[in-house]
């Protein structure tokens, strides 16, 4: 009876799967692309600025990725490839690379794209006038970059950075015309100018951004299916915050397609053929709890473990996300990291491991059946943001933590309480989730000295957990630095400091009309609209 | 009268410094700085953070941030967004166009609906017709605007497919976020004027107007509505500031442009600067609508002077 609303959705989920089975193709001439047509498109925030090397926000990156182009790609499976660049080496030590450029690839102002171009953008990114926020972490320890011809540039680093050429392939390092920000100065941030599929044309504060199409475009990534320019005219990315109202919107057929489609629409969209449901797994951490080892009771080692064997991930994907996020079977890092490690067979859901290890850890039932320790609790604080499948997904975890005799209060909070809570170490149980390519980042969110004034929200210093972090970022033996993130992978888990939950998803909906529409491959979340093309 | 509006001009000078300073400390006592929220999506090693922070500027005492902020309000210069990097003036001139039109036009709907429905309410006291008009103005008080903004796009937008689901620009775009913001405010107008009016209906002087035998209308619009409206004008101005206020939200559901929506992103992402200059233009907009509103009274009442 319980499960009854849970039944309704799984029935409704595989309808729609057999619906879309089904239809394929429309039927008739079979229409290839056509060039021409407008779109609009919403996601869910206006982004900062379109400035890729100054701003931080992944909102930017949902437009810059139809502006700029990366001097590197990458496939779903991780692979690098050319893209601007044509051909990649690396010297001995790790230190510095060697990239040969394109030729005649041309900037929306016709700026030539070279070696010039690449050493101003980076050396823009360092330059302290800046204020550069995120572009400067993927530069690691960048020492400079020399033109060695046109189209040759070496990047030199301070210290070895193996994550350099996976950090090419980002779109916050995509490259940015030299003149136009030399001329626009403080306001590139609104009038940018890059190589890519589109070229900026307006932006109306808090309302659209309009992209058109950039005839000259003959660099598409290797993974486009489109060699050429793109096939619409113009695309306009709409801003609604309002989750209600932006799937209402593009229902009601006002707009073409929609970004951040809640997983419960998400599960009744995909039973309609007008239109199509992309899902995808974004690279990163994944949803997950990070465990506080420095607070009773989880400074104990028996009750974080108790903990990891209550996780059910496939049941909790499907309550708290309608089966539209898929389960964790990893740590740290989601299944579409190269150097992802399985991890789901060290604690399988059970109730008796979790009771047991309990018991032999000395927590012993309280007359109100919560345990208790040498006069502590098990008591645990959770802290997190308010997000109706955070919510959800607590609320479950605390209902099937109680069995096992454990208590579980959530606290949300807003973006500057929660992290200086987090970073206080207030809570037992911290929500964390960070979008990422290269493992090098995982320092940033593990290695204790990040606690209490950066991300590390375990608070606990592990030694050969902070090892493992240095090592990796600047192991310039790729096999070697592979084996260091699978062994701290193993070790997370061990120490149980972290549960994971799901993979975090882009789920986005376009009208079935709008063909070719993709999402980046692996950084997934921004849309793609150089293959798109609307059926006639 | 003229000494009177100078006078309550001068007033705001200490107004404004006094709501900048109280907004500055409160920013400064949340928990957490604009740093945090422009790396919590992307994190930063702690060489980033710290870098940052000295880079903003924030790494100065309270007293020194503030005084750099007045000394560059007063020349007008409210600097730059640090999340956007754009001059915060030129981000709320973006803005101001669209609230200003839907605030007016939310007004303009709560008065007209307001005032009719609390007139219809008190001349028709005790019937199903006065029943009614507080009926529909119960639900306009109890329901957050949220929520009735949804259920108008489920039914216009989605249902019927007459008017857009969100955007700004153009009469159609318009028409759902003002009747959204605008019933509520008109909910308590209504109220107010059920009851002021009640109140003057009862009064000597309209028994004497109707024994003089005057029609029923002169006596309600002519006579009783004249001095019922002081008190709905009072209303009406200080349902301005809650316009303004509910402008967050329906700015927010109806992905509308406005200064709302921009103040509220503001203070989420802990950006000062924007947060100062969107509270101080919507605290001018509120002191001097109700400068106004002071100056109608002077029309709607002879009596009132202006010393």
């Amino acid at each position: 009876m319980r499960n009854r609303p849970l039944l309704l959705v799984v029935i409704g989920a595989l309808i729609g799967a057999i619906a879309i089975g089904t239809t394929g193709p429309a039927s008739g001439a079979p229409a290839g692309p056509t060039p021409g047509g407008q779109i609009s498109y919403a996601t869910n925030r206006e982004p900062d600025m379109l400035d890729v090397n100054v701003g931080s926000s992944r909102y930017d990156r949902w437009v810059t990725a139809s502006i700029y182009d990366q001097l590197l790609a990458m496939d779903q499976s991780g692979k690098i490839l050319p893209w601007l660049a044509e051909k990649w080496s690396v010297s001995g030590d790790g230190r510095v690379y060697t990239l040969n450029l394109k030729r005649g690839v041309e900037f929306h102002d016709g700026t030539p794209f070279n070696a010039e171009a690449v050493k101003f953008n980076f050396d823009r990114i360092m330059d302290p006038a800046t204020k550069s926020t995120s572009a400067i972490g993927l530069l690691g320890e960048y020492d400079k970059t020399e033109v060695v011809d046109p189209q040759t540039v070496r990047v030199a680093f301070k210290r070895p950075h193996p994550g350099f050429l996976t950090n090419l392939t980002d779109v916050t390092l995509g490259i940015q015309s030299p003149t136009a920000i030399r001329r626009s100065g403080a306001d590139y941030v609104r009038n940018p100018v890059g190589t890519g599929p589109f070229m900026f044309k307006e932006w109306i504060r808090r309302d659209r951004i309009v992209l058109v199409r950039n005839p000259k475009y003959q660099w598409a990534p290797p993974w486009s299916s489109n060699r050429g320019p793109a096939y619409l005219e113009q695309v306009t990315i709409r801003m609604i915050p309002e989750d209600g109202s932006r799937v209402a919107g593009f229902e009601s057929g006002q707009l073409d397609g929609i970004g951040r489609v809640p997983p419960q629409n998400a599960t009744t969209l995909r039973i309609d053929k007008r239109w199509v449901v992309n899902n995808v797994v974004l690279p990163g951490t994944g949803v997950q709890l990070v465990v506080n080892g420095n607070r009773a009771p989880t400074d104990d080692i028996a009750m974080r473990r108790a903990l990891e064997h209550m996780m059910n991930t496939d049941e909790g994907s499907r309550i708290a996300y309608f089966s539209q996020w898929f389960p964790h079977r990893g740590s740290v890092l989601s299944s579409n990291n190269p150097y992802f490690e399985n991890t789901s067979k060290m604690y399988p859901f059970n109730q008796q491991r979790a009771d047991q290890l309990l018991e032999e850890g000395g927590w012993r039932r309280g007359p109100d059946g919560i345990r208790v320790k040498n006069n502590v609790r098990a008591r645990l604080v959770y802290i997190g943001f308010p997000s109706i499948e955070t919510t959800r997904t607590m609320e479950w975890m605390g209902a099937n933590l109680r069995r096992i005799g454990v208590e579980l209060t959530i606290r949300e909070l807003d973006t500057g309480a929660i992290h200086r809570a987090r970073q206080a170490g207030e809570h037992n149980l911290a929500h964390l989730t960070f979008i990422f390519l290269d493992p090098g980042f995982l320092r940033t969110l593990y290695h204790s000295e990040g606690s209490g004034r950066g991300w590390n929200f375990y608070h606990t210093k592990d030694a050969q957990i902070d090892q493992a972090l240095e090592q990796g970022q600047v192991e310039a033996n790729l096999q070697r630095r592979e084996q260091i993130f699978r062994d701290f992978q193993k070790r997370m888990m061990e120490q149980a400091f972290i549960i994971p939950i799901v993979y975090q998803h882009q789920t986005s909906a376009v009208k079935a009309q709008l063909a070719g529409f993709t999402l980046y491959p692996v950084l997934g979340e921004y849309p793609y609209f150089q293959s798109a093309y609307l059926r006639r | 009268m003229g000494s009177f509006v100078i006078r309550r001009l001068l007033i705001l000078i200490p107004v404004l410094v006094g709501i900048s300073f109280l907004v500055f400390s409160a920013m400064y006592l949340l928990p957490g700085d604009a740093i945090d929220s422009l790396l919590a999506e992307t994190g930063g090693s702690t060489r980033d953070i710290e870098r940052l922070r000295k880079e903003f500027g924030l790494d100065q005492p309270f007293l020194v941030q503030y005084g750099t902020f007045l000394s560059r309000a007063v020349r007008g210069d409210f600097g730059m967004s640090l999340r956007q990097r754009i001059p915060v003036k030129g981000a709320i001139k973006d803005q101001m166009g669209a609230t200003i039109e839907l605030t007016l036009a939310a007004l303009v709907i709560s008065i007209g609906m307001g005032i009719g429905l609390g007139v219809v309410a008190a001349i028709r006291r005790g019937t199903w017709i006065d029943t009614t008009a507080m009926f529909i103005s119960l639900i306009g008080v109890s329901m957050p605007i949220f929520w009735s903004g949804l259920l108008l796009i489920f039914l216009f937008s989605l249902r019927l497919g007459w008017l857009p689901a969100a955007g700004t620009g153009g009469f159609a775009a318009l028409i759902l976020p003002a009747v959204t913001l605008g019933f509520s405010a008109a909910a308590i107008i209504a109220r107010v004027t059920r009851s002021s009016l009640l109140d003057v209906l009862g009064q000597d002087y309209v028994r004497t107007a109707r024994a003089k035998g005057l029609g029923n209308r002169v006596v309600v619009w002519g006579h009783a509505m004249r001095n019922a409206l002081v008190t709905v004008v009072t209303i009406v101005g200080l349902q301005f500031g809650g316009l303004l206020g509910g402008a967050v939200v329906v700015e927010t559901v109806f992905g509308r442009q406005g200064i709302g929506f921009l103040a509220a992103d503001a203070i989420r992402q802990q950006d000062f600067p924007m947060v100062q200059g969107t509270v101080l233009v919507s605290t001018l907009a509120f002191v001097l609508v109700n400068l106004a509103v002071d100056i109608v009274y002077g029309f709607v009442d002879p009596r009132i002077r202006y010393a």
